[in-house]
């Protein structure tokens, strides 16, 4: 995975210019108008705002997500302290957040800035600003329209009409895209083959480094070069019921839906997780959430095997989360969405440079 | 050896690939939120000029070439090698006929050009952006015409042929920009 350290890239950077931000006078006005947008929905929704730590001492385990890591030292925490592994900068405020709903918190929010390693590029910045909120007693389907009416009242405030949205189960845009069924499309001897094929008529380069075990690696390419690019450029493309394997922190439940494929055999068990996206711009990421400490903590492990196997950096995993929901998560959905990609979309910016004031590369 | 990492690459980085050196014309970083991120670039083949699409897996390796752009002197041709002076250690280099390619076109002796080397070896040749050459033949003049914008083909000493205006005569010195190929003006 990638190797980037942020004083890398800062390194990498020898244009020095004015010192002059990416940003316009004009853009700044516009961020500053959508999070007051952004904050009056939560106040006029009874959600309150709070700040949970940047620097924390375990963090995600998702072997797509690599945190930064800092020293012990660095954070200043003196040696015998019950922190001896050194602290990450969060990559979101996740599992601080589900803490504060197990204690009692009721539906929050929050405005914060996160942190990826190794992911710099037009519409990734290894820092980002991330909004991201939980509401108590609500599902899946209820936490989506909310999400798209966030997106449009924000579009809306910047005198854009309001987004179409069009609503695509995970399973149908694979087959849509390679003709796999739901079934075929989990097993990588018969997947491969297939998404490398369509991947080469669609003169997308295929890559050497990516071996022929590796589905989630082909199903992740075919989704960014083929399948998101694909999506209506001008609306909001909702992808749902995500294979098991991709639930992330998600609920699992039986499917409506049916195979695509065949018609009639049913897709057993989805993810209740979805995405939003505004064209290949994803946007934002919502789960029913997992309550169930156990399978938490299994699917924990099951990363951190993954992340092994994958030669990854192993991390801690976060028992203060598993504790706090064993005390008892409440149901509620939650999700997080990217602030600086809301503000480009909404703006019609090409790149985030466009809308932060100093992106990595003038940080 | 010298390698670059995936988050390392940038637009005019030189790589190696499939044993010739590229240089990146484009990087595109692309990742799923929970997913693999992959680096699609674009790279130009500093031997062929060809240029192709690669996918690379985020934090991936790959050996940089050893290129370098030097400003040399053109000397003179030899009929098969094209031979140029490093101004400052007075060393010569001989590029063959795949290395100056199109180049010879616009080679003015004494003329700097931007001589690109691998491993020390000449690989492609860059005229500078404008030169003056005379003008060996090209039909009579037509006096006085500098209203009307039509053209005429004229040919230069080293094989090129340039549209120039109506007015220029045979024997005039001209300045051409080599990057298009087109006439620019007359040179007093």
């Amino acid at each position: 995975m990638a190797n980037l350290t942020t004083t890398q890239v800062a390194a990498q950077c020898h244009s020095v210019g004015n010192g002059e931000p990416g940003t316009t006078v004009g853009t700044l006005r516009q961020t500053h108008a959508a999070l007051r947008c952004v904050r009056q929905h939560f106040e006029s929704t009874g959600s309150i705002e709070v700040m949970t730590p940047a620097l924390v001492s375990s963090t995600v385990t998702d072997p797509g997500i690599q945190s930064v890591a800092v020293t012990r030292q660095a954070a200043g925490v003196p040696v015998g302290e019950q922190i001896d592994r050194g602290l990450y900068l969060h990559t979101s405020p996740e599992f601080a957040m589900k803490r504060l709903l197990c204690h009692g918190s009721g539906d929050i929010h929050q405005i914060c800035k996160v942190f990826r390693q190794g992911e710099a590029g037009s519409r990734h910045n290894p820092e980002f600003t991330m909004l991201e909120w939980y509401r108590v007693g609500q599902s899946l389907d209820q936490l989506i329209d909310e999400t798209v009416s966030l997106v449009t009242a924000v579009m809306v405030l910047f005198g854009k009409p309001a987004p179409s949205r069009e609503t695509r189960p995970w399973h149908q845009l694979i087959y849509d895209a390679t003709g796999l069924s739901a079934a075929e499309s989990e097993h990588a001897s018969v997947a491969i083959p297939v998404i490398r094929r369509v991947l080469d008529e669609h003169g997308v380069a295929l890559p050497e480094g990516v071996d022929d075990t590796d589905l989630s690696g082909w199903v992740d390419l075919l989704m960014s070069t083929l399948i998101y690019p694909g999506f209506n450029p001008a609306g909001l493309t909702v992808i749902t019921d995500y294979p098991v394997s991709m639930s992330a922190l998600a609920k699992t439940k039986a499917s409506n839906h049916p195979d695509t494929a065949t018609g009639h055999t049913p897709v057993d068990t989805v993810a209740e997780r979805f995405e939003l996206f505004w064209g290949a711009v994803e946007l934002a990421n919502g789960y029913h959430e997992l309550t169930d400490a156990d399978e938490l903590q299994r699917r924990f492990y099951a990363d951190v095997k993954t992340r092994r196997q994958q030669g990854l950096p192993e991390v801690t995993v976060d028992h203060r989360l598993l504790a706090a929901q064993r005390v008892g998560l409440p149901d509620c959905a939650g999700v997080a969405m990217g602030f600086d990609r809301l503000m480009m979309i909404a703006t019609g910016a090409n790149a985030l440079d466009d809308v932060m004031p100093f992106s990595i590369m003038r940080a | 050896m010298a390698s670059y990492s995936t988050s390392e690459f940038k637009s005019g980085l030189k790589i190696m690939l499939d044993n010739d050196p590229h240089t990146i014309v484009e990087n595109e970083f692309v990742k799923p939120g929970k997913g693999q991120a992959f680096s699609r670039v674009r790279v130009r083949n500093l031997k062929t000029g060809r240029v192709v699409e690669k996918t690379f897996k985020s934090g991936e390796s790959v050996e940089a070439a050893d290129v370098m752009d030097t400003s040399m002197q053109y000397l003179y041709a030899d009929g098969e090698y094209w031979h140029f002076m490093d101004p400052q250690s007075y060393e010569q280099l001989a590029a063959d006929k795949a290395a100056v390619a199109d180049a010879y076109l616009w080679l003015k002796e004494e003329d700097m050009c931007e001589v690109t080397l691998w491993n020390g070896v000449p690989i492609s040749v860059t005229p500078p952006n404008f030169v003056e050459m005379e003008i060996t033949e090209t039909d009579p003049g037509l006096r006085g015409d500098t209203a009307t914008g039509g053209t005429k083909p004229a040919h230069l000493g080293t094989g090129a042929v340039v549209k120039v205006p109506l007015f220029i005569e045979q024997g005039e010195l001209i300045k051409i920009d080599t990057r298009s190929g087109e006439y620019v003006s007359r040179v007093k």
